[in-house]
């Protein structure tokens, strides 16, 4: 079924947009909960609860895209899942891809947010689109969706150190741009 | 102002959608697990009858391979079949993708390679055809990789039944012959699976770089010398560089080149050739 027929479901507010967005995004969602979650039963729940965010949030919100959309309901949903059952335990992939992000700033100190969704937005998406696509999808696989070097090696069928090079030469690119920018004086 | 920890973090959950989307592609979203199960097994088993009927049509080259293919149904402890896009793919690409079979079936760790052979274009370093010949040491299996227009054949067979298969195959052959005596000539060098892996991007890139003069490229290695048994007997040839191309003069210092940076970097033995294998530019390695 076509993502605008699903969201039309949505809006008649027919059941079967649950059971049709199963169908199309359930290993999607699932994916990316995985990421952060190790137990199949907090996995299944976070699971029911994106499609119970999108069942809540469309309407009104209409999304363009709704696979990115449930995607980030997922990532929200399991972020805020495993920050509440494990302060102390580590996800492996969700927390060492972002401490390998890292490296790119220098202010380990604050913690607010300073600057606005939009500055930042329109830093990383002009940043991302300079690169070449399949940089550009291997950066946005390892730090967005979390995953493993080793799935992102199979997937593109690359080599570990070819992944590993492109990735540290992607941040290394992050934090010249950060720089010139003036996020990183 | 220094972006911090959370900002970062905001940034990059500030990614549009149709970049997420765009990094997504790849992912299964249907459920078609058992669609991506079965056709690749029933599109396996069509490639194999197709290809074993076009090789013996079109002509007689392939047909020692498949035979010993047809030899191994009868009297082997396994024979697999794996489908993979093997045209429009570079050495290192197939060779990943033979290295993730065999690692799902645990077999990487102990194999051994006996001989390797690809033919490649040399601008694209995409794939024509290639044989690799590996044996596994846990078991005494001797396996046989065929790299054939679209499709990868993995057989494998027990140590006896090979010996049988290939004298058959010699009476029948004399090519076959020819690549089995220069196997034998190297039974005492070995190398890794693992070890060739690891070296496999460095075989298309110092092929490209030197034979681009050529129509095609073929890569042979026999044998690798672990560099410190190569320092170790120097003065003693282990192994050797042969190298044919179709304009033999003009390559020659390109070939000799090519050794030197074979020498210095990857201590393997190879062999370049183009198909007709009409000249001979190198000599043994000193």
């Amino acid at each position: 079924m076509q993502d605008e027929d699903i969201i039309r479901l949505y809006f008649q507010r027919s059941e079967k947009a649950i059971k049709e967005t199963e169908l199309k995004y359930g290993k999607l969602c699932a994916r990316v909960i995985k990421n952060f979650l190790n137990d199949n039963e907090d996995i299944k729940e976070c699971l029911n609860d994106t499609y119970l965010g999108a069942w809540n949030s469309i309407p009104p919100s209409s999304p363009s895209s709704l696979s990115a959309y449930l995607c980030r309901i997922a990532k929200n949903l399991a972020l805020k899942k495993y920050e509440y059952i494990s302060a102390k335990k580590r996800n492996s992939e969700a927390v060492v891809s972002f401490e390998e992000l890292e490296e790119c700033i220098t202010d380990f100190q604050s913690l607010d947010i300073r600057y606005t969704d939009s500055e930042l937005s329109s830093f990383i998406n002009r940043f991302l689109r300079s690169q070449k696509q399949e940089v550009r999808m291997v950066f946005i696989r390892r730090y967005w969706y979390h995953d493993s070097v080793k799935d992102i090696c199979k997937q593109y069928r690359l080599s570990k150190s070819k992944v590993e090079s492109m990735l540290y030469r992607t941040r290394k690119k992050l934090q010249d741009a950060l720089q010139e920018d003036g996020y990183y004086l | 102002m220094r972006i911090n920890k959370n900002e970062l973090q905001s940034m990059i959950n500030q990614i549009d959608d149709d970049l997420l989307e765009e990094a997504m592609g790849s992912y299964p979203s249907h459920n078609t697990g058992f669609l991506t199960r079965i056709i690749p097994a029933a599109a396996c088993v069509i490639l194999l009858i197709s290809s074993i009927a076009v090789a013996v049509f079109k002509n007689g080259v392939f047909i020692e391979q498949e035979s010993s293919i047809i030899e191994a149904s009868r009297g082997v402890t396994e024979d697999t079949v794996y489908l993979l896009e093997a045209k429009d793919n570079d050495i290192m690409t197939m060779v990943q993708a033979i290295d993730e079979s065999f690692s799902e079936r645990n077999m990487s760790d102990s194999l051994m390679i006996e001989s390797v052979h690809f033919k490649a274009e040399p601008t694209t370093m995409n794939l024509i055809s290639g044989t690799i010949q590996l044996k596994d040491e846990s078991t005494s299996q001797n396996i046989t990789v065929n790299m054939v227009d679209v499709s990868i054949t993995v057989s494998k067979k027990d140590a006896e039944k090979t010996e049988t298969s290939v004298s058959e195959n010699l009476e029948t052959n004399e090519s076959f012959d020819i690549e089995m005596e220069t196997v034998q000539e190297n039974t005492d060098y070995t190398m890794t699976w693992d070890y060739f892996c690891e070296y496999a991007e460095s075989f298309g890139l110092i092929a490209k770089a030197y034979f681009v003069s050529s129509d095609y490229v073929t890569i042979e290695g026999f044998v690798a010398l672990e560099e410190e048994d190569y320092i170790a007997e120097k003065d003693s040839p282990r192994g050797f560089y042969t190298a044919w191309t179709s304009n033999a003069l003009q390559d020659y210092d390109n070939v000799n080149n090519a050794q030197l940076e074979l020498e210095r970097s990857f201590t393997h033995c190879m062999r370049f050739t183009d198909p007709t294998r009409t000249h001979i530019v190198s000599e043994l390695l000193k």
